[in-house]
């Protein structure tokens, strides 16, 4: 937590989407740095997952400018995504592959240079029980795939994190390891952007907390001001406001 | 990569056990379907061999008997006596014209088994040799029986869209392609590699098995027959593979892709070549049979009974056999002339008949491309020997054959008819008028069949080339930032 923030890995610049029959993202600008965890709250439908769509470069945003690493999605989408890592509520493994598996299986496609056993220990880094690693993922808890998932993201050395509701569904105890390991994580360098409703996480992990409403960015709040905040009773005004 | 992502794929469509399952029941189908083929093969080739040995044994009795029936003093008659002209030309003559199966034959049975493939042969008119089968269209029956053409077109199609309709549609929907195309994966590549080796399940199986069963029990097979009937295999079940990856590139669901691959596989391999025959038969209707044979009882007819003025036109038609001798008006002769004067009054029909099985064939000849199922079962049975190519030579060696025993057996009757032979004194034995049975005309078994044309094939070629282009344009998109929506 104490890892002061760096330079600016990922940018969101004025961004706009429309779909069919309305607008999810409304001129919304944020930075994540280097090193940082910001901590994306809004309501259902406040444009948190087109956010990371037009980021992950799987939406084409109306206007506005993305950045990550210095490379854009709209230019060069398999630039961007080299410097990506994603996380989602799900993480999609191969049910019928193992743990370990699924680990090298996407190493080896970002062209990960590292040899199984690495990979192996990197499960353990993760706190994978060592009975699960060469278990079949169909056997998994959600907690458990979220760990590969992590470790996945670990494998790639990626300097973003983009994160969709990690920790939902996850049991306080899992939940607790899992913001450990993103902490890690930050301590290493990531820019990590983390979409959730859980409130009490983003509080305890984040670096900063930006507030969306309505595809436009309402607060954000610093770590400092989070230590003295009711971020409940915030988050509340706002969504309050703009419904 | 392509190695990585063929290693997991394989693992996991090993530890799913439907790839094991589908490989065991292609290699079930490709050996029971050979084992029908070869089997039905192998009774038509003891047919055709118990047919020679007969033919070949009658001639050697014959010789052997000779001295016998020249010495004999007992009454012989004449329409029981094999060594006179006329028993044999109308009635005990041991004489075959065969077809035997190819090697190739298990391929596909086709329309062997309501085809004739042998005849016996007498002097009588070709109608009553060659006409006496009906003509089946050459795409009616097209289930026909359960051969490895039949597991190839129908059978195996099924066995691809069910291993295939979750490729990479599994992928989209449960998040792995997301992670594959963050990681800096293609989709293209892992839907390559998915469609061709869930094709190889599939093919390989089916593949090997048929192709060594035609080595360990045809052993007469060429390699170029196999190799054809391999390109042949790749090249259809290429098509479906192409199919089904465009189907798969569409982004749409795997309960849906495989609604859209069953739909495709009824409509080619059911309802087009079923509308195809419907309308091939009602555009050129077969003659009536019954009107036919009405039409042939009629010549016979009026043959017979204007008896003296058909026996006056064979002779003008066949002046070689008239001579000075009065005894031309004999019984044999006659019928000969009779025979000759229906067929004549026949040949109008005979042409009409002749005519609207080309006009069908001619029609089925461009619109088997509107179905890749009809296009490659009519290669694959020509391929087999079972075919209407191969049928019409044969039949047209056999009317050569009827026309050569005919005209063997008209000379010799009339010659010996004016020599006396059949008469030679009141209360004797005619004289005997054929002793060497092996110098009767003998059916010519290498008749002339035309090459198979693999040509047709092409258009299986560009069909898929085209799905394929379309597919990688689908798959292309699927990695690229969408305006609408999200589809990966």
């Amino acid at each position: 937590m104490q890892t002061q923030p760096k330079r600016p890995v990922i940018q969101i610049d004025n961004l706009v989407k429309t779909f069919a029959d309305h607008t999810a993202l409304q001129g919304l600008s944020l930075t994540v740095n280097q090193g940082e965890i910001l901590a994306l709250l809004g309501p259902n439908g406040a444009g948190k997952t087109t956010t990371i769509n037009c980021l992950l470069g799987f939406l084409k945003p109306d206007k506005g400018r993305i950045s990550v690493a210095g490379y854009s999605p709209q230019e060069d989408v398999a630039l961007v995504r080299k410097q990506l890592a994603y996380i989602p509520e799900q993480v999609a493994l191969y049910p019928r592959l193992s743990g370990l598996e699924n680990l090298v299986y996407f190493s080896k496609i970002a062209k990960v240079a590292m040899a199984d056993c690495d990979l192996r220990a990197l499960l353990e880094i993760v706190s994978l029980p060592n009975h699960a690693i060469d278990k079949p993922v169909s056997s998994y808890s959600k907690g458990m795939r979220q760990k590969v998932g992590i470790a996945i993201a670990l494998a790639k050395k990626s300097k973003a994190l983009i994160l969709d509701e990690p920790t939902s569904g996850l049991d306080p105890s899992a939940s607790h390891e899992f913001s450990q390991l993103i902490q890690r994580l930050a301590r290493q360098g990531v820019a990590i952007l983390m979409a959730t409703h859980d409130l009490f996480r983003a509080q305890e992990d984040a670096h900063r907390v930006a507030i969306i409403n309505r595809g436009k960015l309402v607060e954000t709040i610093h770590y400092q001001q989070l230590q003295e905040t009711q971020l409940e009773a915030h988050y509340l005004k706002h969504i309050k406001v703009g419904a | 990569m392509k190695r990585l992502l063929l290693n997991t794929e394989f693992k996991n469509l090993l530890r799913e056990k439907v790839a094991v399952i589908i490989a065991a029941f292609s290699i079930l189908l490709a050996g029971l379907a050979f084992l029908n083929g070869h089997f039905f093969s192998q009774s038509q080739s003891e047919v055709v061999e118990a047919a020679w040995t007969s033919q070949q044994h009658n001639i050697t009795e014959a010789a052997t008997q000779l001295p016998l029936r020249l010495s004999t003093t007992e009454p012989v008659k004449w329409w029981q006596d094999r060594y006179d002209l006329r028993a044999q030309a109308f009635y005990v003559m041991v004489n075959y014209a065969t077809k035997p199966p190819l090697p190739a034959s298990p391929i596909a049975i086709g329309q062997a088994d309501v085809l004739p493939y042998y005849f016996r042969m007498l002097v009588q008119e070709k109608q009553q040799v060659v006409q006496q089968y009906d003509y089946v269209h050459p795409l009616n029956l097209l289930l026909g029986q359960f051969d490895l053409s039949f597991v190839l077109i129908y059978l195996l199609p099924l066995l691809i869209i069910g291993i295939c309709f979750n490729a990479l549609s599994n992928e989209q929907h449960s998040g792995q392609l997301r992670l594959l195309l963050l990681q800096g994966g293609s989709a293209g590549q892992l839907l390559t590699i998915q469609i061709l080796l869930r094709g190889a399940i599939v093919l390989l199986p089916f593949l090997v098995i048929s192709n060594l069963f035609f080595m360990l029990f045809r052993e007469q097979i060429e390699l170029q027959t196999l190799t054809n009937f391999t390109l042949i295999t790749l090249l259809y079940g290429g098509f479906w593979l192409a199919l089904c990856a465009w189907v798969n590139s569409r982004g749409k669901g795997a309960a849906t892709n495989a609604a859209i691959l069953v739909t495709c596989w009824l409509s080619f391999v059911v309802v087009l070549p079923a509308l195809i025959n419907t309308f091939i038969t009602h555009a050129d209707p077969t003659p009536s049979r019954i009107q036919y044979i009405d039409s042939l009882r009629a010549s016979t007819d009026e043959a017979k009974k204007a008896a003296e003025k058909t026996l006056a036109q064979f002779f003008q038609d066949h002046p070689e056999l008239a001579s000075s001798s009065a005894s031309g008006s004999d019984f044999a002769t006659k019928k000969i002339a009779t025979i000759n004067a229906v067929e004549q009054a026949m040949q109008a029909f005979d042409e009409q008949y002749q005519q609207i099985q080309q006009a069908q064939l001619g029609k089925a000849m461009w619109l088997k491309y509107l179905s890749v199922a009809t296009l490659t079962h009519s290669i694959l049975v020509e391929l087999s020997g079972n075919g209407l190519v191969r049928h019409n030579a044969f039949m047209a060696q056999v009317q050569r054959h009827h026309q050569a025993l005919q005209s063997f057996f008209a000379t010799g009757i009339v010659e010996a008819n004016q020599k006396g032979d059949f008469s030679p004194c009141k209360g004797c034995n005619a004289r005997p008028t054929i002793t060497d049975l092996s110098t009767l005309p003998q059916f010519d078994k290498d008749f002339p069949t035309p090459n198979v044309n693999l040509a047709p094939m092409l258009w299986l070629i560009v069909l898929s080339l085209l799905l394929i282009h379309r597919t990688s344009r689908n798959v292309g998109v699927l990695a690229a930032p969408q305006t609408s929506k999200v589809v990966v």
